[in-house]
């Protein structure tokens, strides 16, 4: 087969004159080399990129500060504690999660379950609604012996698995502890609301993307509290900071028995619980 | 490698393939990926810049000083008045009023916290509200609590 | 409230993962199975597969074409797919799919060129027009047809084919890794699941191209060779009994460990799951053409032709069904219950035009059939009698 023949407009304005065979072929040499490694550097760069951001996950910031109103993410690190015992399963926590966050219905970023337990161990639980109405008096049939209501929200795990399967990385750990989700670059495939054992993710039922407790992260980097925890008229929800000196939550955290939802999955909640008991999950 | 030449071709193109495809990738990457992990860090900011709905604890206190004090003497100090009431964002916006803050129905609100449930935690108080209005020898209303209470200082 | 009185979490009330999900497996598992049938006449020289070489590359072609459109019909942005490819997440099983399902395309469009490339050369001399400057194009302008260039080929085909092997079983065995690395779900989360997900996989290529090579055949009057469908049986008959046997391990080491899951997998299988998972999965699906299939390689001698074909067909087609059942009972009955794992969600059943309805998968099953049929009009998926190539064997001319 012949060779395709090479025309001279693709030699391009650098070679001037008429080019003789030999210079012309350097040139295209030339030119592939060039093309070749600047292409090899841009995969370079980007496989480096990839790893390097695989690895760091935040710890050695680029930036000096990424928020323009002097909040550093560097000097926080959030957690959150439940006491179970205090909380009189008023809703007023999923209600004022649902304003605060304009959360669609039937969908909960926040929610608080009842448990009621008879002497035997057989347990009823329910969650009318998430909580959000309240709780009506209602017959079990059982002995009851034990109850208690039991606040959930997003553990903003350490390991969490929901960012650890997130294919297009829209779903992130900040350096101050919470788990967010980009919107604008979620696909909407639902994987990390499979893989959440807690049932805190949700498909947004209007922007098709995932949709979590943010833990009022447009909020807390103001300077103020959670709207949940803010709601709560018994101080069962509290909002706590690791790195401040004599934070009270680090401090139970610290010399209490806290327990946290499922420790068999090792995904390292930040969300801790005052009161657990053997039935509640 | 005289009779490879059609590999060769094929395998030409796969490499130009890939060149467009590594090219494209590389400028479709949005700007603030990247900086601090795997994401998007401009995303943390757009979180961030949300304006709240809600409040802070003193937010009531500028213009409803002597509600707030009243509140803050009794039981309810600890109560939000948005947990009862809305967000703040439905009544002010920018310092300016924006709508009437709503008023729920006692019945329902105090019931929210005082329907005698078996799962609250003992010494919380708790009434069974029909038989609690009943002794008193009152009427089932929707406003009927307030015949004795005032919500924002219950044992006045 | 779940169906039985038992809690959900507030969030878990839908089933989130639907009929595409179900489809999507099923389909790559096609394109695998069917793949690494192919490579058995390819690499390891079973040459009594040679009738279905072809024709299992093509139909693997044809499934990979169209297995993106069950996850894109599925995404709630389906316009933002490109993110997987632009931002993957290394540490997603997920995020790989792009780049597995490039380089598996790329792969496999390689080693179909390679395979047809002779008639390629053919064709392009005999038409004329633009059929001829189509079939130059896939020439890639070269026409050499010498014997050196053929061993070249034969060469390129074995090293492409020996990639394709773990190719196809890292493609699903990442399908069934994305299942089985959710540990938040038991049902879903075991090891065994991606080795599940292959053999299963395996059944369904087989069962598909001994299906395609009946009914492609009938329809060009041609005879069906005997010591092919008798191997594509004895084949199918090994998978099957390998897949069932897994699917079977599982569930009994389940049940026997006994722990905290299997108060609610238990339920899941025995009552929930009871007719897809008891009666078609296991019994209609499994049992039946393991039988079926016992009888045409046990008793080999005794048969027939027609009653092997006619055995080999209703196998095939009963397995399809145990593989479909296999991915609805794994993608829908890990859904069913909550993460409370204390009850069960609504009934999920398919609408008939949703974006993840009856239709739309039925036409995602039906066009690789139909491309199939198109690029057996474009090259011939058969092997021809009068084919330079086939002198040896290959099916016998009407």
């Amino acid at each position: 087969m012949p060779t395709i023949p090479v025309s001279n407009s693709e030699c391009g304005g650098g070679c001037g004159g008429a080019p003789s065979a030999g210079t012309r072929r350097d040139f295209l040499k030339q030119g592939a080399k060039a093309l070749g490694a600047s292409v090899a550097t841009i995969i370079l760069c980007d496989m480096t990129d990839l790893t390097k951001m695989a690895e760091a996950s935040g710890a050695t910031p680029q930036r000096a500060n990424l928020f323009a109103d002097g909040y550093d993410w560097t000097k926080h690190s959030y957690v959150y504690l439940v006491d179970i015992r205090k909380c009189i399963g008023c809703g007023s926590c999923v209600r004022a999660c649902s304003r605060e966050n304009n959360v669609p219905p039937a969908h909960f970023r926040t929610w608080v379950e009842r448990y009621r337990v008879s002497r035997s161990g057989e347990a009823v639980i329910d969650s009318t609604n998430g909580g959000m109405d309240g709780f009506e008096p209602s017959q079990t049939g059982l002995d009851i012996t034990k109850a208690f209501f039991f606040p959930k929200l997003c553990c903003h795990c350490t390991h969490t698995p929901c960012v650890q399967l997130c294919p297009v990385c829209a779903s992130y750990r900040t350096v101050d502890g919470v788990v967010l989700v980009d919107e604008t670059r979620c696909i909407g495939c639902g994987y990390c609301v499979q893989a959440c054992p807690y049932g805190s993710r949700f498909i947004h039922p209007e922007t098709h993307t995932a949709s979590k407790c943010t833990l009022c992260y447009h909020r807390i980097t103001k300077g103020m509290t959670t709207a949940c925890v803010q709601a709560c008229p018994v101080e069962a929800r509290m909002l706590g900071d690791m790195k401040q000196v004599g934070d009270k939550v680090a401090e139970i955290i610290a010399t209490q028995r806290v327990l946290i939802l499922q420790p068999e999955l090792l995904t390292d909640p930040n969300c801790y619980y005052l009161g657990l008991t053997k039935e509640a999950r | 490698m005289e009779h490879a030449k059609h590999i060769i071709r094929a395998v030409l193109l796969l490499v130009i393939a890939a060149t467009v495809f590594v090219l494209a990738r590389h400028f479709a990457i949005p700007a603030s990926f990247g900086e601090y992990g795997p994401y998007r860090s401009a995303s943390v900011t757009e979180h961030a810049a949300r304006e709240p709905m809600h409040g802070e604890a003193d937010s009531c206190a500028g213009c409803h000083a002597d509600e707030v004090d009243f509140k803050a003497e009794g039981k309810h100090a600890k109560l939000s008045c948005e947990s009862c009431h809305a967000q703040l964002s439905v009544h002010v916006h920018n310092d300016q009023k924006v709508g009437d803050m709503p008023i729920p129905k006692p019945i329902e609100a105090c019931g929210w916290c005082h329907e005698k449930l078996r799962a609250r935690p003992e010494g919380f108080p708790q009434i069974v509200l029909a038989d609690h209005v009943a002794e008193n020898g009152e009427t089932m209303t929707d406003s009927v609590c307030l015949e004795c209470h005032n919500a924002h200082n219950p044992s006045e | 409230m779940g169906e039985n009185g038992g809690f959900l979490f507030p969030n878990d009330l839908h089933i989130l993962w639907q009929l595409m999900i179900v489809m999507y497996p099923y389909v790559t598992g096609l394109v695998a199975g069917a793949f690494i049938l192919s490579s058995l006449y390819h690499v390891f020289h079973r040459d009594e597969l040679r009738p279905i070489g072809r024709l299992a590359l093509v139909a693997s072609l044809g499934f990979l074409l169209f297995a993106p459109f069950t996850l894109l019909l599925h995404l709630g942005h389906p316009e933002r797919c490109y993110n997987t490819l632009v931002t993957p997440n290394l540490s997603s099983a997920m995020a790989m799919f792009g780049f597995i399902y490039a380089g598996y395309m790329t792969l496999l469009l390689a080693e179909i060129w390679l395979v047809h490339r002779q008639d390629i050369i053919t064709l392009a001399s005999r038409s004329t027009g633009i059929k001829r400057t189509f079939y130059k194009c896939l020439a890639l302008g070269v026409y050499d047809v010498s014997p050196e260039s053929r061993k070249v080929d034969h060469g390129v085909l074995l090293i492409l084919a020996g990639i394709g092997i773990p190719g196809a079983a890292f493609l699903h065995g990442y399908v069934g890794f994305i299942f089985g690395a959710v540990k938040a779900n038991p049902w879903w989360s075991t090891p065994l699941m991606p080795i599940i997900f292959l053999c299963s996989a395996i059944v369904s290529g087989i069962a598909m191209v001994i299906i395609l090579y009946s009914i492609g055949l009938k329809f060009s009057n041609r005879k069906i060779d005997a010591p092919c469908m008798q191997s594509l049986a004895r084949w199918l008959w090994m998978f099957v009994l390998i897949s069932i046997t897994l699917e079977l391990l599982e569930i009994m080491t389940l049940a026997y460990e006994a722990a905290e899951e299997w108060e609610i997998i238990g339920p899941l299988l025995g009552d929930q799951l009871a007719f897809s998972f008891i009666g078609i999965q296991i019994f209609l699906g499994a049992m039946v053409p393991i039988i079926l299939l016992g009888i045409v390689v046990l008793m080999s001698r005794y048969l027939t032709d027609q009653i092997r074909n006619t055995l080999c067909f209703v196998a095939s087609l009963l397995l399809l069904l145990q593989v479909f059942a296999m991915r609805w009972n794994v993608v829908i009955g890990g859904q069913i219950f909550s993460k409370s794992m204390r009850g069960f969600r609504e009934h999920y059943t398919p609408g008939l035009f949703d974006k993840e309805g009856i239709a739309l998968a039925i036409a995602i099953f039906v066009l690789p059939l139909l491309f199939i049929i198109l690029f057996n009009r474009v090259l011939p998926v058969f092997e021809q009698p009068d084919e330079q190539l086939s002198t040896d064997t290959g099916t016998p001319s009407e």
